[in-house]
């Protein structure tokens, strides 16, 4: 009996002992996290607060680089960043310029879209030797730089190829005839686009591309350009190009030919106003959306990230995906698009 | 330079184009009946070539492809007929049609909107001749410059964006650029229209006649009486006006506007039209048909490579071939004397 009761009072010792030892690690756990989280957050504030972030786009005043800004803006602010933008207006010489001024004011993070491949390399690269921590936005060039922020073109033009393949090419019953409405032959975009779409099409023997021209950017253009074709393929099915917006003027051009019901006109770019217009209205038949807001948003996600890594300018290049919907005539919602930013 | 002296200087240039002229008349076919010759055998060669280039429906898509192109050069050999040149033309079709698309967003009537857009090219034909008439700096640079200041202030202050869109419903605005009427589309009647006013206005009135005598020998107009700085300002009011008609078909047909197109290559384009129609860049010489025929071979063109599949580079290397080729025999055909000189050509 006093054996038990020894034994019951030993385990009960036990289960107490055990217990205030588990209380007191929690506790001296509780007090590590503390500090830790004062750590990250003091680090954060270190490596982000006050750093400057300058935003290059080709142009502003379209709804992409509109909405980019709008994106990257708000999210550099919030976090205490400071903020600045040049507006090239179209001109390759003035944003050499900016891009030039910007390398000497020493900014720590240089946002850029490139107008091609080539014309920007050299100046970005100069710009990460002198420190500043350069990211590519949408369209890259030739030079490798901290990150790319942006659309994985080839993947995107083959997604749209295979949709095409899948409307138009063998088993469905139409001529299989697709006309390809190139941006700006040099532009990034265009040409991994062009390429990852026609890699596409070309896995089906039953497509065939019946023309394939540039209207460098230009709705006029491809409206045109599309007109002219349709003249010649009135049994076309499908039409495709780079950009939603100028792919309005050839969605034009199909409605013209009452043609509406048969050719199919594929776009690709921000989800706009005007793009979801064009759908409703039946102009367009399906755009590959992404937003750039929050493209915008994933730059600076970007940027506060290579911050606290303390990496060098183009140590470990990295680049972010942005994510693809696609938006169809049938089953737009007006919801689906962003208004245009007013100035 | 005395009345006299003056008197006599427009009196021997005179007589030296005369001379010129009926040369050319003599010895030699006018560029105009070069021009149409050569846009036969184009369209012979694609006809026979290309199946479907010489259907109904291609032609049509043809004359719309250069309606807007056509009425800016319909503008543009005005001014180029009384000697001037009109470099903004391109800012004034972009920016006023861009304007009117944003202003549909608000409460006003589509006509107000309509002279409102006008109204702003307008000005800036007024602002062009008077700089032109009056200050007389060169057009080459007066109208270089009053473009940038139209882009920019239009950019600025009255659009929002590079790209206006109109909106949801603009139905009745759209038809401009959108509608059929007798079998032909809207741009290419409008062009129709605005070339057949010009071609009655330069030839059958007085002030049209008086703009081909201010081109031809301005000190000569001047002297029989015709008042040359108001005439130069109609010149370009007639060119602001062509070119916002072009900005709302443009803008009409592809529901929204690129003001970005001054970036391009269509004011050069424009003169390729007048140039190669036989409007001397000398001033005075040329008529609204053989802009019209000028148009035409330039679409033939255009067209044909299109339905080639030809690059657009290599297009735009044909263009200027084309151009190149044509001021060469506008050389040839109306050599530069002391009188057609311009400041600006050297």
């Amino acid at each position: 009996m006093v054996k038990a009761t020894i034994k019951k009072i030993a385990s009960t010792l036990m289960i107490a002992g055990v217990a205030i030892t588990v209380a007191s690690t929690t506790m001296a756990a509780g007090k590590i996290s503390g500090k830790t989280e004062r750590m990250v957050r003091s680090d954060y504030v270190t490596a982000v607060e006050g750093k400057t972030v300058a935003y290059v786009p080709i142009s502003l005043g379209l709804p992409l680089s509109d909405y980019w800004m709008y994106g990257i803006q708000t999210s550099a602010e919030a976090a205490g960043m400071k903020f600045v933008v040049k507006d090239p207006a179209w001109k390759v010489d003035a944003m050499t310029q900016a891009i030039s001024a910007l390398i000497s004011d020493k900014v720590d993070y240089l946002v850029v879209q490139n107008p091609d491949v080539q014309v920007l390399a050299k100046l970005l690269k100069k710009a990460e030797e002198n420190g500043t921590h350069v990211i590519q936005l949408n369209m890259a060039s030739n030079y490798r730089s901290s990150g790319f922020v942006g659309v994985d073109w080839v993947s995107h033009g083959e997604e749209i190829g295979q949709d095409i393949v899948k409307e138009c090419g063998t088993g469905s019953g139409k001529s299989g005839k697709v006309a390809i409405v190139q941006g700006e032959l040099t532009a990034a975009a265009n040409v991994w686009f062009v390429a990852g779409l026609k890699k596409a099409l070309g896995e089906d023997s039953a497509i065939s591309i019946v023309n394939d021209q540039a209207a460098q950017w230009d709705a006029t253009k491809a409206h045109d350009i599309t007109a002219a074709v349709l003249q010649q393929n009135p049994d076309l099915c499908a039409t495709a190009g780079v950009w939603g917006i100028m792919m309005l003027g050839s969605g034009q051009a199909v409605k013209e030919a009452g043609l509406s019901d048969q050719v199919l006109v594929y776009g690709s770019g921000s989800n706009s106003r005007p793009v979801c217009d064009a759908l409703e209205s039946g102009v367009l038949h399906k755009h590959f959306s992404y937003d750039s807001i929050l493209q915008g948003r994933d730059v600076v996600n970007a940027i506060q990230a290579i911050a606290q890594t303390g990496l060098e300018p183009g140590e470990k290049p990295f680049a972010l995906y942005s994510p693809i919907m696609i938006q169809d005539s049938k089953t737009v919602k007006a919801t689906d698009c962003h208004d245009l930013i007013a100035k | 330079m005395s009345r006299q002296d003056l008197a006599e200087t427009a009196e021997n240039a005179s007589l030296n184009q005369n001379s010129y002229a009926k040369k050319g008349w003599l010895k030699k076919p006018s560029q105009e009946l070069i021009v149409l010759a050569t846009a036969l055998v184009c369209f012979l060669f694609f006809a026979v070539t290309l199946t479907g280039f010489a259907s109904f429906g291609n032609l049509v898509t043809m004359l719309r492809s250069i309606a807007v192109l056509g009425i800016l050069s319909t503008g543009m050999a005005v001014v180029v007929i009384g000697r001037g040149l009109d470099l903004s033309q391109v800012s004034v079709m972009a920016i006023s049609s861009a304007w009117v698309l944003t202003l549909m967003s608000s409460d006003m009537s589509l006509v107000t909107i309509m002279f409102l857009g006008l109204g702003f090219a307008l000005v800036v034909g007024i602002l062009n001749g008077w700089i032109v008439a009056f200050i007389e700096i060169p057009p080459l640079f007066a109208t270089l410059a009053t473009g940038l200041v139209c882009f920019g202030v239009g950019r600025w202050v009255l659009l929002s964006g590079v790209h206006a869109y109109p909106p949801k419903e603009a139905a009745d605005f759209l038809f401009l650029g959108q509608g059929i009427v007798f079998g032909l589309p809207m741009p290419v009647l409008i062009f129709l229209v605005v070339a057949g006013v010009i071609h009655v206005f330069l030839r059958r009135t007085t002030i049209g006649r008086h703009i081909y005598g201010l081109g031809d020998n301005i000190l000569a107009a001047r002297l029989i009486g015709i008042s040359v700085r108001p005439l130069i300002i109609l010149t370009y009011m007639i060119s602001a006006a062509a070119a916002f008609i072009a900005g709302i078909t443009t803008a009409a047909t592809v529901a929204s506007m690129n003001t970005e197109i001054v970036n391009s290559t269509l004011i050069f384009d424009v003169l390729l039209v007048v140039v190669l129609g036989g409007v001397s860049l000398s001033g005075g010489r040329g008529g609204i048909v053989s802009v019209v025929v000028g148009a035409i071979l330039i679409g033939i063109l255009l067209n044909g490579m299109t339905i080639l599949n030809i690059n657009s580079d290599v297009q735009n290397i044909a263009k200027a071939v084309v151009l190149l080729a044509a001021i060469i025999v506008d050389r040839r055909l109306h050599p530069k004397d002391e009188e057609t000189d311009k400041q600006g050509d050297h």
